[in-house]
């Protein structure tokens, strides 16, 4: 009965929308509404459910680890409206996703998880389009993700990240369709225009930043103590208005010592404005170091240090506990951006190579100059050939990982 | 700015705090703008006030399409201008007239001329308001003639030209300065 | 005196600098919340300053609200409902995660604090596996059909 029962409301709440999309004076797709997050939303509710194997499927199929099968094709052939309505959505440059800013801490982003999987969907179906053959197709494909991945934006730090993710995505696509692809000049002419063009959005850290600091200084207050415990304690399930439980959770966890627990619990609202001051003074220095044009290493090193004050400070200035507290790592979200733009350099650095290879049939000695290169050194990639094709390496070291990069790129014999 | 855009967005949803952060951010600039088209601080704080105010009832259908310190700034230019408008039918003063001096300032007069930088404001006061205006906003409130003749209902050719003649006498005043 | 050609900037560099008072401060902001209040106790309770209200101002922003506001609807109401004809939802049930909290701008950020950009994805994992794109029991072929009859 109860099944019955929710099948009619499903069924009631669809039409609708459907009723409200085909009501509207103009039909929303495919003509040209000037929110793309509308069709997003169309897609999210358009694809068809998939049970745990073939969502763990479709993921690893994007990811290049397994072989299209035909399961998969069907259930991708199944996405096609889901698909095109996606495709629809990033023609249009303008994408507002409704957050409600003003529920802070507790605002909705259930539209990452869904754009996420949308991302999964259409990746599999790039790798099956180059299993096919339809190389050209499959790369075209790999641009409407980076417009996805642009849309995702910069609303906040989460939303960019989200984004970088799947902009190193998209380079791994493109990076192993060119591995399989024969080299076909036409096409890789043509993927070389595309990847230099500019997008409609480029999300930016800073900006991301900027919402971040709007967002959390307006929660730094009395009324929001719960939260903000639970934000410092790394719990996301408090009660809301049960201060004690908060309280317990973080003491439990171990995760903060007890004098900035106590602070926070028992400060009162002079407590909360010296905090948000010192917060908003401290975001504000940050912003400035990344406003900055100082090499990777420069800006790295001082997003570092600035985050480490804070936590110097904690002892002898209250103030400082809330920023201390909740601040992110933004050297390592930084070098999240530049380990981004780095990939995305080498893949347009590549495609300049394989032309020289479609142009003479073999690769280059050395490499071109003027070429996209390493954001960490501010250098080109050093170049070497190989037994598979050759090999784009880093000059300089993410310092966030301790690590430098090599990237490798195989040219079909 | 992104910063505003939020704001709006909160300030939208009821949010006081975001009000009173607006009004914190811009309450200088504006009052300065209108105390320069006003030459009277009293007048200059109900124009500012009633700005707000009425700003304020437009929680949760603003739209913002420019700036936010551009729309404010307009709108404190016309709440001036109609009260410029009604003290001039009042009783025309010295201050809408060309040629007017400074020399007639009251004790409010002197409050402000503590506040401003002087000379200028004395300069802008012997300029016909329409020109005074024009300078004001283009040049302290870095608004484009574009944006100032869209926001006052006035072509931009108009705009350019009161820009003009206004500085042509902002020039010959201060080069009378310079002669005597 | 500044030559003439400098007349500009000469204006520009000299704007004046004034602050407002304490009181006139108070005034505005309290005359300010009251016509905000105002303007928010006129409309009618349906039309209250809330994201729903202010997002559909435009046409396609209330369609967008509409599919999202559906979405979401349907995924709560899924997850909370007894055990449907798959069993799926009593599954997901059991995930520690509380639907209500797992897209949060605060969990996301606790799961990057904890896990890095990892810790997103296993939320956005999670999030899909509560919550759900749609009820699995039903097709939008199966909602036209239905529709119909």
């Amino acid at each position: 009965m109860k099944t019955i029962t929710t099948k009619k409301l499903t069924t009631a709440t669809y039409v609708t929308l459907m009723l409200l999309i085909l009501a509207s004076p103009a039909p929303a797709y495919p003509p040209d509404p000037d929110n793309a997050a509308l069709l997003y939303y169309q897609s999210y509710i358009a694809y068809e459910k998939a049970d745990d194997t073939m969502q763990d499927m479709v993921a690893d199929l994007a990811r290049g680890k397994i072989e299209p099968n035909e399961r998969i094709k069907n259930y991708i052939e199944n996405c096609r409206g889901s698909i095109n309505l996606a495709l629809a959505a990033t023609e249009i440059p303008n994408c507002n996703w409704g957050l409600k800013y003003s529920e802070g801490f507790s605002m909705q982003m259930y539209h990452l998880a869904q754009t996420r999987k949308l991302v999964f969907i259409i990746g599999a179906e790039i790798r099956i389009l180059a299993a096919e053959g339809a190389y050209r197709q499959a790369l075209d494909r790999c641009f409407t993700v980076r417009k996805i991945g642009k849309h995702v934006g910069d609303e906040t730090p989460i939303s960019f990240l989200v984004s970088m993710s799947i902009d190193k995505m998209v380079a791994s696509h493109i990076q192993d369709i060119l591995a399989d692809m024969p080299q076909d000049l036409e096409t890789l002419t043509w993927l070389k225009t595309k990847l230099a063009e500019v997008p409609f959005k480029t999300p930016s850290l800073r900006v991301a930043m900027r919402s971040e600091k709007e967002c959390f200084s307006a929660e730094m207050r009395v009324e929001k103590r719960d939260e903000l415990l639970a934000m410092c304690s790394g719990s996301g399930d408090v009660g809301k208005g049960n201060r004690a439980t908060a309280l317990s959770l973080v003491l439990n966890e171990d995760r903060l010592e007890k004098m900035e627990t106590k602070r926070l619990a028992e400060g009162d609202e002079a407590f909360f404005t010296r905090n948000r001051d010192y917060y908003i003074k401290h975001m504000n220095s940050l912003d400035e170091v990344l406003e900055s044009s100082m090499p990777y290493a420069e800006v790295y090193s001082r997003l570092k240090q600035l985050n480490e004050k804070p936590v110097k400070e904690i002892t002898e200035n209250p103030a400082a506990t809330l920023t201390a507290l909740l601040v992110p790592a933004f050297g390592n979200i930084y070098s999240i951006e530049i380990r981004t733009k780095t990939i995305s350099n080498s893949v347009r650095t590549a495609v300049k190579i394989y032309i020289i290879k479609a142009k003479t049939g073999k690769l280059p000695d050395t490499l071109p100059a003027g070429l996209p290169g390493d954001l960490f050194s501010s250098k080109p990639f050093k170049y070497e050939k190989n037994a598979d094709g050759f090999i784009l390496n880093c000059q300089g070291k993410d310092l966030a990982k301790d690590e430098t990069y090599k990237y490798e790129f195989k040219v079909k014999k | 700015m992104v910063e505003d855009k939020i704001l709006v967005w909160k300030f939208n949803r009821g949010s006081k705090d975001a009000l009173r952060r607006i009004y914190e951010k811009y309450k200088d600039d504006l009052l300065g703008l209108a105390v320069t088209l006003l030459r009277d601080r009293s007048l200059a704080e109900d124009v500012v006030h009633d700005v707000f105010v009425s700003f304020a009832g437009t929680v949760g259908t603003f739209h913002l399409s420019g700036t936010l310190k551009g729309y404010l700034s307009t709108c404190v230019a016309n709440s001036a201008r109609d009260r410029n408008r009604l003290r001039s039918g009042r009783d025309a003063g010295p201050d809408v007239v060309e040629g007017a001096g400074s020399n007639s300032d009251g004790p409010m007069e002197h409050a402000i001329g503590r506040e401003e930088s002087g000379q200028l404001k004395d300069l802008l006061a012997r300029l016909p308001y329409e020109q005074r205006e024009i300078i004001v906003l283009h040049l302290h409130h870095e608004m484009r003639f574009r944006e100032i003749a869209k926001s006052l209902g006035i072509s931009i050719n108009t705009v350019q030209s009161r820009y003009r003649y206004g500085l042509d006498k902002l020039r010959s005043i201060l080069n009378s300065v310079v002669t005597k | 005196m500044r030559p003439k050609e400098n007349i500009e900037k000469f204006v520009r560099v000299r704007k004046p600098h004034v602050t407002t008072s304490r009181q006139m401060d108070k005034r505005t902001l309290n005359d300010s919340f009251a016509a905000m209040e105002q303007t928010i106790r006129a409309k009618p309770a349906d039309h209250k300053p809330s994201a729903p209200r202010i997002v559909t101002l435009s046409r396609m922003m209330k369609l967008t609200a509409a599919a999202a506001a559906i979405i979401v609807g349907i995924s709560f109401y899924i997850a909370r409902q007894g055990p449907s004809e798959q069993g799926i939802t009593t599954k997901f049930l059991e995930v520690a995660e509380s639907p209500s909290e797992i897209m949060t701008m605060k969990s996301l950020t606790i799961a990057y604090r904890r896990d890095g950009i990892e810790g997103i994805e296993n939320q956005c994992e999670k999030a899909l596996k509560i919550l759900g794109p749609q009820p699995a029991s039903i097709s939008l072929g199966d909602l036209f059909n239905g529709s119909k009859s």
